[in-house]
């Protein structure tokens, strides 16, 4: 029965920068839609819930920053304070300083910060308002539910907190209060309240809050207060289960005390988020179980207005056996190695299926296309498991833009798309940056001012999209403005006088062509001198972070219209679809998402262009790439007709000259340790059905 | 004492190269496999052999007699390949045979003197004279040091 609060930390963490985000997101909306009731109930929601959890576990510092937040929403939502950009400032900040306290407690640094400044405006504004009221006549609604907070005046922070955290239990169930005093009254008929002292067993059915967060730290406090008061004999479902949230918001147990039922019920109920204990018996008694779980179903369904119907049927569930989680939080590294199990297994699998086929024995077949079914099936689930909608990363982002576009001087309106389209997570994790700082470069060099955008004809707000959508194996999220977008001609010329490119390279080249040179290293410094803009800045760490993902970045730009950048992602990174291919015997994997074809290419058809080697496939001219001599292997003096895989990455086609095209086969993904990695030009390797060990080359790397 | 004795001991894996004798300290080795195919990895430095599939892990296999500068042994029936783990880095290395695992003294490992053989003596972390026997310890750490590689222009 021992349990310690150290280890909800963790859970504590991640719930809280969950709400966190969740309250920038909200505050942005709100900014947008000042007037909106949903919207505050919202954010005074994920505040509350955060302030619980952290008085729960006892950071000091974060309750009452969060109280004094409360106060000031409370306001909001109330009509009593009206949103400005100043109060949203304010509450922003607060988000960010509880933001750094969160951070803080993770890293267990132990500083303590400064909140005084941000409590004294939250104050500012909440006696503000309360003067402006005292101004005016008060709307009666208003005044009545603002009463509460009102009693406790300027009290100390200390006291305040103390006095509302007793309110916290009523507030967070709406009509919690009138229930109150009926369910006690049915409890107090049910249980023999004169039995005689002594120790005697009760068996409680303990109710928590049906929003509490949290719940094994409740669980925690609750045990520790009935060990208090006397000895916990069981629970049910066990502690173990209790601890790990196994239950849905009751569970039962069996205390011996010599205190009153009134005494223990009471004791409990001081117990933040506890909503109701009731006496199922004493011990020995009987108590037919169907009618507690008849009770709770009914209460359940009293309180619950918004309860949908699967809720209820949960609720039975629950009285009946022991409480289905709906979800369990998993470490990543777990799925990771499930992840890797998988792969050996799909490599495993293959080569079966190579034995089966050589042995050829028809049942052995058979029992392996179905082993091939399901752990194709298995894969799938995995897969999925590790997908995250794109939101977890989108969310943050309002916030960002809406505060750089403020100190920028610039009006922007931020529109995000396709929030629900999931990604692999460790993918997901390694584009945020990337995305941050495209976006970024739409607020800062690619909106106009409002000036520009009036005298050029479009209206005075810029617009950034952020849109993300699911294109068969790719995810594709794209950043557009309707900004300056860029001069191309500007570009070439910067990239002439540099000798980045003679001016015969240049009539080759289309619009297209300019993130060749933007996202080249150091490019932009050169721009910045120029005065053309910093566009380029960075665009190099954002074009390698994608294709070292096995994805794209692709960038259009129209002078005066904006810009769009494009990341083209696969969907997971472990396993993918590639080509294998032969050059003098050795085997190569190429990722199928850059190979745009394949074609057979007879030895008369290559032709010269300037010393290099090129091939005709229907209009177009490809730079022709020799695998076997790039890799070092001697050049074979074949004649007749080759097999060629044309790929492409960011606009540029290249046809690889193989040996033999083996055919497009799933390859799970292993990548090189720090020694092997320093050889560029692989992206990894992969082991064949065989056994045997391939490369996967990688086409960027190759290209450049 | 005894127990003192005991833990300055030293366990050494013994390899030979041609006709020179090396040891590792064992708390390096990971295991010791015979000779498999290797895939070639290209555009690496010539002294890397390839990559082979170590139960699902790829791990990088060097010839050691090149990394060496030693002239490399024919492959034979004794022909081992040794990995090794240092500073995280797992790598097999091949050896012409495995003779045993020796037990000695810390104090049996005398700083390197300037020998008569080939070897860079940054790849040294000493000699251990035994029964007439002269050992040369590896530096693994040297030995597969990215900063060399570096220089190497890897």
């Amino acid at each position: 029965m021992d349990m310690d609060i150290s280890q909800y930390k963790e859970l504590f963490i991640s719930e809280a920068q969950e709400h966190l985000e969740a309250l920038n997101q909200s505050m942005v909306d709100l900014e947008k839609d000042p007037g909106n009731p949903d919207v505050l109930t919202e954010i005074f929601r994920s505040a509350h819930t955060l302030k619980g959890m952290s008085a729960t576990m006892g950071f000091d510092q974060l309750t009452e920053l969060s109280h004094e937040m409360e106060n000031v929403l409370d306001g909001l939502r109330s009509g009593d304070i009206e949103v400005s950009t100043d109060i949203v400032d304010l509450l922003f900040g607060c988000f960010d300083m509880l933001g750094t306290m969160v951070a803080d407690i993770s890293e267990e640094s132990g500083k303590i910060l400064d909140t005084r400044p941000l409590i004294e405006a939250l104050r500012a504004v909440y006696a503000g308002e309360k003067g402006a009221i005292a101004g005016m006549e008060a709307p009666a609604g208003a005044q009545k539910k603002a009463k509460p907070k009102r009693k406790t005046g300027p009290a100390t922070g200390q006291k305040r907190r103390e006095e509302t955290s007793e309110e916290e239990v009523v507030e967070a169930v709406p009509g919690g209060e009138e229930e109150e005093p009926e369910v006690a009254a049915e409890a107090i008929a049910e249980a023999p309240l004169e039995e005689v002292p002594g120790e005697k067993p009760w068996r409680l059915l303990v109710t928590l809050d049906k929003d509490c967060v949290l719940k094994s730290v409740r669980v925690f406090m609750i045990f520790k207060k009935l060990a208090q008061i006397g000895r916990v004999i069981s629970s049910r479902p066990s502690v173990e289960d209790l601890e790990d949230e196994k239950f849905d918001r009751s569970f039962e147990v069996v205390v011996s005390t010599k205190e009153g039922l009134e005494s223990v019920r009471k004791a409990l109920l001081t117990i933040a988020e506890v909503h109701e204990v009731e006496v199922v018996s004493a011990e020995g008694a009987e108590m037919p179980v169907e009618e507690v779980a008849a009770g709770g179903i009914i209460e359940d369904e009293r309180e619950k207005e918004e309860a949908a119907g699967d809720q209820s049927q949960e609720a039975a569930g629950m009285s009946t056996g022991p409480v289905r989680t709906q979800s369990v939080r998993v470490n990543i590294s777990r799925l990771d190695n499930l992840m890797n199990l998988i792969g050996e297994l799909v490599i495993n699998r293959t080569r079966l299926q190579e034995i089966a086929s050589s042995m050829n024995i028809g049942e052995l077949k058979e029992a392996l296309a179905q082993t091939a079914r399901l752990t194709a099936d298995l894969q799938d689930e995995v897969m999925k498991t590790r997908m995250v909608p794109v939101e977890h990363i989108f969310n943050r982002f309002p916030r960002m833009v809406r505060d750089l576009a403020k100190s920028r001087e610039k009006e922007v309106d931020f529109v995000i798309e396709g929030k629900d389209i999931e990604l692999d997570r460790t993918i997901l994790d390694e584009i945020s940056d990337p995305l941050m700082h495209l976006l970024r470069n739409a607020v800062d060099h690619g909106i106009d001012s409002p000036e520009e955008r009036e005298a050029r004809g479009k209206p005075r707000r810029g617009s950034i999209r952020l849109m993300a959508r699911r294109d068969r194996n790719y995810v594709s999220i794209e950043v557009s403005d309707d900004g300056k977008g860029v001069d191309a001609q500007k570009i070439f010329d910067l990239a002439e006088s540099n000798g980045l490119m003679s001016s015969e390279e240049r009539k080759a080249l289309s619009e297209d062509d300019i993130l060749r040179f933007l996202a080249m290293p150091g490019f932009s410094s050169a721009e910045e001198v120029s005065g053309v803009s910093g566009r380029g800045v960075g665009l190099d760490v954002v074009k390698n972070k994608v294709e070292s993902l096995g994805g794209m970045l692709i960038m259009q730009s129209v002078k005066g219209e904006g810009t769009t950048f494009a990341l083209k992602l696969p969907l997971t990174l472990a396993i993918i679809q590639a080509l294998l291919v032969r050059v003098r015997g050795e085997i190569y994997a190429i990722p199928l998402g850059v190979v745009a074809e394949t074609a057979v290419i007879s030895s008369h058809e290559v032709k010269y262009v300037s010393n290099q080697e090129v091939i005709f496939l229907r209009d177009e001219t490809l730079p022709l790439m020799r695998l076997g001599r790039y890799l070092g292997l001697p050049d074979e003096n074949g004649q007749g007709s080759f097999p060629v895989v044309v790929v492409e990455v960011a606009l540029k086609s290249v046809a690889i000259a193989v040996d033999e095209l083996m055919g497009q086969q799933e390859i799970v993904i292993t990548s090189l340790d720090r020694f092997l990695k320093r050889i560029r030009g692989f992206g990894g390797a992969t082991i064949l059905g065989t056994g045997e060990v391939a490369l996967i080359l990688d086409i960027p790397t190759l290209l450049s | 004492m005894a127990e003192e004795a005991r833990a300055e001991e030293i366990q050494l894996v013994v390899f030979s190269l041609g006709r020179e004798e090396f040891a590792v300290e064992v708390t390096q080795v990971r295991e010791i496999m015979r000779m498999e195919e290797i895939t070639r990895m290209p555009k690496s430095p010539s002294f890397v052999e390839g990559i082979i599939n170590l139960r699902g892990q790829i791990i990088a296999v060097v010839e050691l007699a090149k990394r060496l500068n030693l002239e490399t042994g024919e492959r034979s029936g004794d022909t081992r390949i040794i990995v090794v783990e240092a500073e995280d880095i797992k790598v097999g290395m091949i050896v012409d045979s495995v003779s045993e695992v020796l037990r000695v003294g810390a104090e049996a490992v005398e700083p390197s003197p300037t020998l008569a053989t080939d070897i860079s003596s940054a790849f040294l972390l000493g000699v251990v004279k035994k029964d007439n026997r002269l050992i040369i310890l590896l530096d693994l750490t040297k030995v597969l040091s990215l900063e060399e590689m570096a220089s190497l222009g890897f």
